[in-house]
C-alpha cells in the first residue's frame, strides 16, 4: 500500500517539452520566492511571508497532474501552489506588496493568494483550514455531477489537526474526488514531525480510512507528478480520495527572517544535496535538454520575475474607498455601517 | 518691567468690584502708596494704593467695568515700555482684543464652582424640549427616575401660566427687569452698579422670600429725657438717644435669644452672639458696619463703637470683616422725624427694629390730671416663618421696659 | 389565505420550497435523513431529495462545517443544520475564519452563500452545553448575517430570505419556539433580511428584542396597559444587517428603551443597539436605556435556577416602569 520513492528513477518517457514546462515552473516559483525574500528583507512587503523555496517539486509535480477545471486549496506556504496552478507571477508579487492590483486587491496579501477562475479556492492562514474547504468542493462536484477533482495541499501539521480526521473520514465514505497531499517538510514551524507523530510517514493513515496512500519523494517532481496523477484518475472515475504525502524540505526558516536555528545541520545538507531543481537540472541533461537551454529558461524566469517585481512596486495602493467594501456581497454597506 | 495692577480682594466673600473712579490718567507719574483707582464691593468703596513707582501705562478697566478679583486694572511701568496685557507683566505690544480675553478667562474661572455645583439632572430629551420652548428648567422638579426632569416635565411647565412663584425667585433674585422706560426731558441714565445694585438686590430678595409682620410699640421716654440729660450734663462726649437704644435691645436680645435665628432650607440656626446691625445712610446708599457681641458693652463703649462704625462708614473706611455678621438690626429714622415705618429685614437676620423720632403727647394721669410726656413708637418687623406675634411682642415689651426705667439699661 | 402552523414546520416548509426551486441548495448536518434532524425540521426530505442533497454527516461539526463553506465557493448553497448553537466551539474556524472572511481577503472573488441553522436558547432545561444565546459573538464577526426570527410566519419568510442571500447567514432558531402554532400566509413568500417588525405599537416606550422573548415582550406589553403605560414591541428579526431605520422611527416616537434579550448581558447584542441609540439618538433620549438579559452566569439546569436567569415578563414589566419612573406594583 505504501510505496516510498526516493530517487530519480523514472520509467516513464516524457517529451522534452513537458520536462522543459516542469523545469521552467520550478525554476518560475523559485525565482520568484527568491525576490520576495529580498524584497521582504529590505523592508519592502508588510506582514509576514512563508518561502516555499525547497519545496518546488511538490508545487509543480502536483499541479501538473491537474486540469485547468480542476481545483486546489492551499497554505500559508502557498505562493507556489498557486502559481503552479496558474496564478500570474505579477499580481502574485503584487498582492505581497499589498496593492490594488494584486489577486485579492491587498486584501489578503502573502498567506491569501486567490484565483477563482483558475480553480485556486485559496491558500490559507489557518493550518488545516483548507482540508475541509477542499472536501467540500469534492461534494459539490459530486452533487452537480461533474469530474472535477480537488486538490487539496497541507503540510505535516496540517495533517495533525482535527480537520484531517473530520474531512478524509467524510471523503472516503462518500468517495468525494479529492487528492489530500501531504507536503512533509518535517517541521511544524520548529516542531521535528517526528516528535510529534508516532508514525514514521503520515500516508499510512490513508488505511484508516480504506482509501490509497502513498508517500513519494516531494524533491522529485517527476514521482509527485506520477503518485499524483495516479490518484487524479482515482478521483475522477469515481473511486474517491487519496492521500498523497510528499516527502521535502524547507530551505528557509518558517517564516521570511525566521534564523531557524532549531534545524539540525544535517537536515539543510539533505535539503540541498536532494535540492529538487538541482537534481532535475541534472535529470534533464541526461533527457536531451542542454544547459544553454536551461540557461535560457532561467534568464526568461529573473525576467519575468523582475518585471514582476516591477508591476508591484509600480501599482498604486488601493484606494481607501475600498476599505469597507467586500465584506458582503449582498447589503454591504448597511452590513457594514452598524 | 512693567507691574500689573489688579483687582483686590477685599474681603472673603468678594468676587467682584466695579472701576468706581480712575484717580490718575494714564501717563501720570506714580509714587508709592499714592491712590490711583477707587473701586466699590457691594460693601464699600475703597481707593487702591500703588505699590511701586513709576508711570500709569495703561488703563486695562474702564471707568464702571466690574472686575473679578486679580482681575488686571492697569500697568505700571517706565516711560514708553511697552505691556503684555496677556501675561500680565511688560513685554509684547498692547492689544486691546487681549485685555477683553484675559478679561473674561478671569471671570469664568469665577464663576466655574457655581455652574459645576447644582447640576441639574435632566433627560437629554428635555433639556432640547427646554432648549426649544424657552423653559426654564433649573427650579424644576424631576418626575424621572432620581428626580431627573423628563421631557413631560417641561412640557407641563410650558403649559403653565407665567407667575412668579416662591422657588422661582429664589435661586437667582432679579432686583429689577428691563423695561425700556421712556425717558423724558432731562432725565439722565445712569448704570445701576455697586452699592446701589447690592442694596436693590438685597431688598428684593428679602422682600419676596420674607413673610414680614410689622408691630408697633408706643414707649414713654419722658424718664429716658430727663436720664439722658443728668449723665450728658458732666460729659464731653454726650450719650445719643440712639445709644441707649442699642443697650436697651442689646439687653433685651440677650433675654429674647429666640429672636437671634437665621432660617437657612430646612433648618434653623440659632445665633449665640448678640451683634447689632446699624444702619448707617450715605449719599449713595445705605451701609450696615456691626457692633459685634453688643451686650458684652457698657453704654459707654457701645457708644463710641456706633460712631467710630457710623464715621468711618460715611468715609468709606471700614474693613469688610466690620459689615458682616450682624444678627440683629437696627435702622433709625428718628433724626428725619419719621413716626413709623416697616424696615426690610436685614438677611439673614430674623427682624429688625425701626426707631421712630420722639413726640410729645398730652395723657391723663389716675387723678384725671392732664400732663405732657415724651413718646417714641419702635417699628418691630420680623420673619413669621421663624416668630411668632407674640415672641416679637414680649422681646418689643422687654425693650419698651428698659427704656421706661433707663436706670435699668445701665445696671 | 392562511394556515395554522408550527414554527419548526413553518422553516421547514421555507427549506422545502427552496430545495424544490434551487437545486444547488442541500441539506448538511446530523440527523437530518431518517430522523428528520432532532426537531423534525427536515423530515421526509431524504426520501424526496435524496442522500446528495441532504448530506446527513458524522458527528464532525468542524468537518461538515468547512465542508459546507468549501461547498459554497462552488456555488452550492448548503444549509448547515448545527444540533445546537453552543456546539459552534468545535465548528468556529470554518464560520469565522473562512466564510465570514474570504470574500473580504479575496478581493471580493469569493462568494459563501451558506446558512448555518442552529437552535439556541435556555427553558428546555438542557444546562449550560445546550442553552446558550450566541448572537452576540456571531454579530461580532464582520461578513456574517444573523438572523433571529420569533413567529411562525417571519421563520419561514426569513429562512428563504436567508438560502437566497449570497452571504454566510446564521440562523438562530428558539428551541421553545418550534412547536409554537400560528397562522402563516399561503404560499410562497420572502422577508428580506433587515427588516424589523412592530410587533406591537405603542407611545410610551420602545421595547426593542428579538427571538423568544418578542413573545414575552407582547405579555409585559399587555401587562403594561394595565398600568396605563403604552408599550410598543420592535421585533428586529435580522441583527445583522441591523434595521436602524426603524429603531429610530420608535425612539424619535417613545423617547424611552427597554431592549430584552435572553442572552448573557455582558457584551451581548443589547448593548450594541443601547451604545448606538446612545450615540445617535442621545437628545431623543428621557430616560438611560435599560437593558433586561440573562445574567453573566452559565444557563442552570434546575428548572428554577434556570428560570430565574433569563427575562421573564415581570423583568420586563419592571424595567419598563423603572425607565418610566412609575411605582412598580408588588401586588
Amino acid at each position: 500500500m505504501v510505496n516510498v520513492k526516493s530517487n530519480m528513477e523514472i520509467e516513464n518517457k516524457y517529451s522534452k517539452e513537458f520536462l522543459v514546462k516542469l523545469y521552467e515552473e520550478m525554476v518560475r516559483i523559485r525565482t520568484f520566492e527568491t525576490k520576495a525574500g529580498e524584497c521582504f528583507n529590505k523592508g519592502m512587503l508588510a506582514g509576514n511571508i512563508h518561502l516555499c523555496i525547497g519545496q518546488e517539486a511538490t508545487a509543480v509535480g502536483a499541479n501538473y497532474a491537474l486540469e485547468k477545471t480542476d481545483f486546489i486549496t492551499s497554505t500559508h506556504r502557498g505562493h507556489g501552489h498557486c502559481i503552479g496552478k496558474g496564478a500570474k507571477t505579477d499580481k502574485t508579487m503584487a498582492e505581497l506588496f499589498g496593492k490594488a492590483t494584486g489577486y485579492c486587491g491587498g486584501k489578503g496579501g502573502s498567506m491569501h493568494i486567490v484565483d477563482v477562475n483558475l480553480g485556486i479556492l485559496g491558500a490559507n492562514g489557518i493550518v488545516g483550514a483548507g482540508i475541509p474547504i477542499a472536501t467540500g468542493s469534492g461534494l459539490a462536484s459530486k452533487i452537480k455531477g461533474t469530474d472535477e477533482v480537488t486538490l487539496c495541499f497541507f503540510g505535516d501539521s496540517g495533517a495533525n489537526t482535527g480537520a484531517f480526521h473530520e474531512s478524509i473520514n467524510m471523503a472516503a465514505t462518500w468517495k468525494l474526488p479529492v487528492i489530500y497531499l501531504i507536503e512533509n517538510n518535517g517541521l511544524g514551524v520548529s516542531v521535528d514531525i517526528k516528535s510529534v507523530t508516532n508514525t514514521p510517514n503520515l500516508s499510512v493513515r490513508a488505511v484508516a480510512y480504506d482509501i490509497p496512500g502513498k508517500t513519494v519523494d516531494g524533491n522529485n517532481v517527476l514521482a509527485v507528478y506520477e503518485a499524483v496523477k495516479e490518484a487524479v484518475d482515482y478521483a475522477r472515475a469515481g473511486n474517491g480520495p487519496s492521500i498523497i504525502e510528499c516527502e521535502t524540505f524547507r530551505h528557509e526558516g518558517h517564516y521570511c527572517g525566521d534564523p531557524s536555528s532549531y534545524r539540525p545541520k544535517e537536515y539543510i545538507e539533505e535539503a540541498y544535496q536532494k535540492d529538487a531543481i538541482k537534481r532535475f537540472k541534472e535529470y534533464l541533461l541526461e533527457n536531451d535538454v542542454t544547459e544553454a537551454e536551461m540557461v535560457e529558461i532561467d534568464e526568461a524566469m529573473k525576467k519575468e520575475i523582475e518585471e514582476a517585481y516591477e508591476f508591484a512596486v509600480n501599482s498604486p495602493y488601493p484606494d481607501l474607498s475600498e476599505l469597507t467594501t467586500d465584506v458582503y456581497s449582498q447589503d454591504n454597506e448597511r452590513s457594514v455601517v452598524r | 518691567m512693567a507691574v500689573a495692577v489688579s483687582m483686590p480682594q477685599l474681603g472673603l466673600t468678594m468676587e467682584e468690584g466695579t472701576v468706581d473712579q480712575w484717580l490718575k490718567q494714564e501717563g501720570d507719574e506714580i509714587k508709592i502708596g499714592e491712590p490711583i483707582v477707587q473701586i466699590q464691593t457691594d460693601k464699600l468703596t475703597s481707593e487702591i494704593e500703588s505699590e511701586v513707582e513709576g508711570v500709569l501705562l495703561k488703563i486695562v478697566a474702564q471707568q464702571g467695568e466690574d472686575i473679578p478679583v486679580k482681575g488686571l486694572l492697569a500697568f505700571i511701568g517706565q516711560p514708553g515700555e511697552a505691556v503684555d496685557v496677556a501675561d500680565g507683566a511688560a513685554t509684547a505690544v498692547e492689544d486691546a482684543n487681549l485685555v477683553e480675553t484675559e478679561v473674561t478667562a478671569e471671570e469664568k474661572v469665577v464663576s466655574l464652582p457655581t455652574k459645576t455645583s447644582g447640576r441639574i439632572k435632566i433627560s437629554p430629551l428635555a433639556r432640547k424640549t427646554a432648549d426649544k420652548m424657552g423653559v426654564d428648567f433649573t427650579n424644576l422638579i424631576g418626575t424621572g427616575p432620581g428626580g431627573r426632569i423628563i421631557q413631560q416635565d417641561i412640557l407641563k411647565k410650558a403649559e403653565e401660566p407665567i407667575s412668579i412663584t416662591p422657588t422661582q425667585t429664589v435661586a437667582e433674585p432679579v432686583a429689577t427687569k428691563a423695561e425700556n422706560l421712556e425717558l423724558m426731558d432731562g432725565d439722565t441714565v445712569v448704570k445701576l452698579s455697586g452699592m446701589r445694585k447690592t442694596i436693590a438686590e438685597r431688598m428684593y430678595k428679602s422682600h419676596n422670600e420674607i413673610p414680614v409682620v410689622t408691630q408697633d410699640v408706643k414707649i414713654d421716654v419722658t424718664k429716658l429725657m430727663e436720664f439722658r440729660k443728668q449723665l450728658n450734663a458732666n460729659r464731653e462726649t454726650k450719650l445719643s438717644v440712639n445709644d441707649f437704644m442699642l443697650k436697651a435691645v442689646a439687653k433685651a436680645l440677650k433675654k429674647n435669644k429666640n429672636i437671634l435665628v437665621s432660617l437657612d432650607g430646612d433648618k434653623i440656626i440659632q445665633r449665640a452672639h448678640v451683634n447689632l446691625g446699624m444702619a448707617v445712610s450715605l449719599d449713595e446708599g445705605l451701609v450696615v458696619p456691626v457692633i459685634k457681641e453688643a451686650d458684652k458693652m457698657g453704654i459707654e463703649e457701645l457708644s463710641e463703637a456706633a460712631k467710630d462704625l457710623a464715621l468711618r462708614a460715611r468715609e468709606g473706611r471700614l474693613n469688610l470683616d466690620e459689615y458682616t455678621g450682624s444678627t440683629f438690626t437696627i435702622s433709625n429714622l428718628g433724626m428725619y422725624g419719621v413716626t413709623s415705618f416697616t424696615p426690610i429685614i436685614n438677611q439673614p437676620n430674623a427682624a429688625i427694629l425701626g426707631v421712630n423720632t420722639i413726640q410729645s403727647e398730652l395723657d391723663m394721669d389716675d387723678a384725671g390730671n392732664v400732663f405732657k410726656k415724651q413718646v417714641m413708637t419702635i417699628s418691630l418687623t420680623f420673619d413669621h416663618r421663624l416668630l411668632d406675634g407674640s415672641a416679637a411682642a414680649v422681646f418689643q415689651l422687654d425693650v419698651k421696659k428698659l427704656l421706661e426705667e433707663p436706670i435699668n439699661i445701665i445696671l | 389565505m392562511s394556515k395554522k402552523v408550527s414554527v419548526s414546520a413553518a422553516i421547514r416548509e421555507g427549506m422545502h420550497e427552496e430545495m424544490v426551486r434551487d437545486e444547488n441548495v442541500i441539506m448538511v448536518g446530523e440527523d437530518l435523513g431518517k430522523m428528520g434532524s432532532p426537531f423534525a425540521l427536515t423530515l421526509g426530505f431524504l426520501d424526496e431529495f435524496g442522500p446528495e442533497r441532504v448530506v446527513e454527516t458524522p458527528i464532525s461539526e468542524l468537518g461538515f462545517t468547512g465542508m459546507a463553506v468549501g461547498a459554497a465557493m462552488r456555488g452550492i448553497r448548503p444549509v448547515v443544520e448545527l444540533m445546537y448553537n453552543d456546539f459552534i466551539s468545535v465548528s468556529l474556524d470554518p464560520v469565522m475564519n473562512q466564510a465570514a472572511k474570504l470574500r473580504y481577503m479575496t478581493g471580493g472573488q469569493m462568494t459563501i452563500p451558506m446558512v448555518i441553522r442552529a437552535p439556541m436558547g435556555a427553558g428546555r432545561r438542557n444546562a449550560g452545553q445546550h442553552s446558550q444565546c450566541l448572537e452576540a459573538l456571531f454579530a461580532h464577526i464582520p461578513g456574517l448575517k444573523v438572523v433571529c426570527p420569533s413567529t411562525a410566519e417571519d421563520a419561514k419568510g426569513l429562512i428563504k430570505a436567508s438560502i437566497r442571500d449570497n452571504d454566510p447567514v446564521i440562523f438562530l432558531e428558539h428551541k421553545l419556539l418550534y412547536a409554537k402554532k400560528e397562522q402563516i400566509p399561503e404560499g410562497e413568500y420572502i422577508i428580506p433580511l433587515g427588516e424589523a417588525d412592530v410587533k406591537r405599537e405603542g407611545k410610551d416606550v420602545t421595547i426593542i428584542t428579538w427571538s423568544r422573548q418578542v413573545y414575552f415582550a407582547l405579555d409585559a406589553a399587555k401587562e403594561l396597559e394595565k398600568s396605563g403605560i403604552d408599550a410598543e414591541v420592535l421585533d428586529l428579526r435580522t441583527l445583522v444587517p441591523l434595521d436602524w431605520e426603524a429603531i429610530k422611527k420608535s425612539v424619535l416616537k417613545t423617547h424611552n428603551v427597554v431592549i430584552v434579550e435572553e442572552g448573557v448581558k455582558r457584551g451581548g447584542f443589547g448593548g450594541e443597539i443601547s451604545a448606538q441609540i446612545m450615540e445617535e439618538l442621545f437628545d431623543e433620549l428621557d430616560s438611560p436605556v435599560e437593558r433586561v438579559a440573562g445574567l453573566n452566569i452559565v444557563s442552570p439546569f434546575s428548572p428554577p435556577l434556570e428560570d430565574a436567569n433569563f427575562p421573564q415578563v415581570d423583568d420586563i414589566v419592571g424595567a419598563v416602569k423603572k425607565v418610566l419612573n412609575k411605582s412598580v406594583s408588588l401586588v
